[in-house]
């Protein structure tokens, strides 16, 4: 052989592809001439930049981002396939189904004897709530996204669950709609602390987490696809609700179990991934004069892509100028004592005007809810109150809570100028309860 | 992962859509470099590459052959670069958009070899593709193009002339810049 046929051979002696015989007489005349070994040095240098820049490429969220967008396209186009004319095409596909024919076919004959309501029958078919339900038994990780048919932002939670699927850790964002006073809030929970930010206000507040848990469990309640299920299995137990379920024999196509309430005008539809036995989403709808209205729908991503603890946590997130409120770490507001409900309240009231004319603002900020101290010197300084006037006696205010009362009052305050005038505000409200380990505190929470 | 690429595409078909992962893994750095050679930007080339892998994992009953699944989805990727271009004013040159993207590059970014890539015939640049890309034997790119082995070797040295031979165009095209 000569260089031009021995060069040829290169590809596949790098590849490791030559048969022995010609990997050795290649290796001997490698030995023998420079030009063919700089061409093998070349070769290698090109072969390894190569590589070099497919491992530079790799990216480990692609994966997952080309599965969520195979997800949200596929519930995009079940919604854009019978979002015209939903009942006729539910219909439609439920009729499709063998084992609907099948069943229904049976119950026909049976109702025609009996005169029994078709649908008071479970139709029966190869998978159930107790498969979905079960299914559930591997998920720890699930992202939820809850759409109001009316406003375009979703309430949006990640959540992790523990082995009998109870929450473990969660995150939410609930949009300005959710309470229009608060603004938009993201709260991030875990078995230790619960933190929340108002976004609008900027404030930024770490607290118990039992005082939430009420709340986050019933949110949860209904974005926990095993609740959701066990639920509907009970109503379906009880009678409550009449169920059917179809299984469309191309399996890339979705099940799909209808619920119908008896005695509540609403359904709600169900898609479940063949495969899988996950629901990819669930729709609300009103029934109202016969007609169905779509209320809400519930979309889910994501199931077991491990969330990052971070996103447990809103420390790293929240600006550095937000006002922090942190309950775990002081004591706020005053105790009751044996105090009654109205003279705990009046004394709240007068301890923190008293604080705002002594300039101890610090004690202020603790008793007006735990803000710090410079943001209670930002807030109340310039009012400059100088004096109580009068406390009246403190009248319940239940719209805040049943511990919350307005203890209305006169304060005189001192202008610029020297001049001294009577000033009442519109509050003051206190309550006790917010600090869940010292329940019998109590704090300010505005009206100033 | 010694399933052939069919193997996961009859999953997807039978309703196993998470099988899909494994073919994303397997070929999407190929489809990325394959789109950064065509578009000449690295997050337009990712962004990209997400969506030819959606449009392939939505028409996959479309695929005949399900051993050229490979060479579909460049062509997919192809189209979505296409559609792209016309859709953005791009910059037609890319001797102009090297100077553009040179200030974007990361570190570890080899721009002179993706542009060198954008000049590859297309079958030199597939082998290349799957070869380092994919990371897939000769032997393996052979039966998923339905080609012997020997047509690859030989086509596969071709694409290392052609490509050196651009790399070295390309070089003193450069220098004559620089001077």
């Amino acid at each position: 052989m000569n260089c031009t046929e021995y060069k040829e051979k290169l590809v596949e002696y790098i590849e490791g592809l030559l048969p022995d015989e010609q990997k050795q007489q290649l290796e001997v005349h490698l030995k023998n001439c420079r030009q063919c070994q700089a061409e093998l040095e070349q070769l290698n240098a090109l072969n390894q930049r190569i590589n070099l820049d497919a491992k530079n490429r790799q990216s480990a969220d692609f994966e997952n981002a080309v599965l969520n967008r195979i997800i949200r396209e596929q519930n995009k186009r079940l919604k854009q396939a019978d979002g015209i004319n939903r009942q006729p095409h539910i219909w439609r596909i439920i009729m499709k189904s063998k084992i609907t024919k099948l069943a229904v076919a049976a119950i026909i004959i049976v109702a025609v004897v009996l005169s029994v309501n078709i649908f008071d029958k479970t139709v029966p078919t190869a998978f159930g709530i107790e498969q979905i339900i079960e299914a559930y038994n591997s998920i720890r990780y699930l992202h939820v996204k809850q759409f109001r048919s009316i406003q375009e932002e979703p309430v949006e939670s990640w959540i992790k669950t523990d082995e009998q699927g109870g929450i473990e850790k969660a995150r939410c964002y609930l949009p300005e709609y959710i309470a229009p006073e608060d603004g938009a809030k993201l709260i991030a929970w875990t078995p230790q602390r619960a933190e929340l930010w108002f976004k609008r206000k900027n404030g930024y507040l770490i607290f118990q987490t039992k005082k939430v848990e009420p709340m986050m469990q019933s949110l949860l309640e209904q974005c926990q696809p095993k609740l959701v299920m066990k639920k509907l299995l009970e109503d379906q137990k009880a009678g409550a609700v009449d169920i059917n379920m179809q299984e469309p024999q191309n399996k890339q196509e979705p099940a799909i179990i209808v619920a119908t309430y008896k005695s509540i005008p609403k359904k709600e539809i169900y898609y479940i991934n063949q495969a899988t036995n996950l629901i990819t989403h669930i729709e609300y709808y009103r029934i109202e004069n016969g007609q169905d209205t779509l209320a809400s729908t519930t979309e889910f991503y994501d199931y077991n892509v491990p969330i990052d603890e971070k996103m447990f946590s809103l420390k790293d997130e929240v600006p550095k100028d937000a006002t922090m409120v942190n309950q775990l770490e002081q004591l706020i507001g005053i105790p009751q004592g044996s105090m009654t409900d109205e003279q705990a309240a009046a004394e709240t009231v007068r301890q923190f005007f008293q604080a705002l004319i002594d300039k101890d603002y610090k004690k202020a900020g603790l008793i007006f809810s735990g803000i710090p101290e410079e943001k209670a010197k930002e807030y109340f300084s310039r009012l400059n109150i100088t004096a109580i006037i009068s406390i009246s006696t403190p009248t319940p205010y239940p719209k805040c809570g049943p511990h919350s009362f307005r203890v209305p009052c006169e304060l005189e305050i001192t202008g610029t100028d020297g001049q001294k005038t009577t000033w009442e505000p519109y509050g003051p409200f206190a309550r006790c309860g917010d600090d869940e380990v010292h329940p019998d505190r109590w704090i300010i929470h505005g009206g100033i | 992962m010694a399933e052939n690429d069919q193997f996961f595409i009859e999953q997807c078909l039978d309703g196993r859509p998470d099988e899909f992962r494994h073919l994303v893994r397997r070929y999407q750095t190929a489809v990325t470099a394959y789109l950064t050679s065509k578009l000449g930007n690295k997050n337009n080339a990712e962004e990209a590459a997400q969506e030819t892998f959606v449009r392939a994992y939505f028409n996959l009953s479309d695929l005949k052959k399900r051993e050229s699944f490979s060479s579909w989805l460049l062509g997919i990727a192809n189209r979505v670069a296409k559609e792209q271009l016309r859709n953005k004013i791009q910059i037609a040159d890319m001797d102009l958009l090297a100077e553009k993207q040179a200030e974007e590059q990361k570190a570890g970014d080899d721009f002179e070899l993706q542009r060198a890539f954008a000049e590859l015939g297309d079958s030199y640049r597939e082998i290349l593709l799957l070869r380092f890309y994919a990371n897939q034997s000769c032997q393996k790119i052979a039966e998923n193009l339905n080609m012997p082995l020997g047509t690859v070797t030989k086509t596969l040295s071709r694409a290392y002339t052609e490509l050196r031979r651009l790399l070295e165009k390309q070089k003193v095209k450069d220098n004559e810049v620089q001077r």
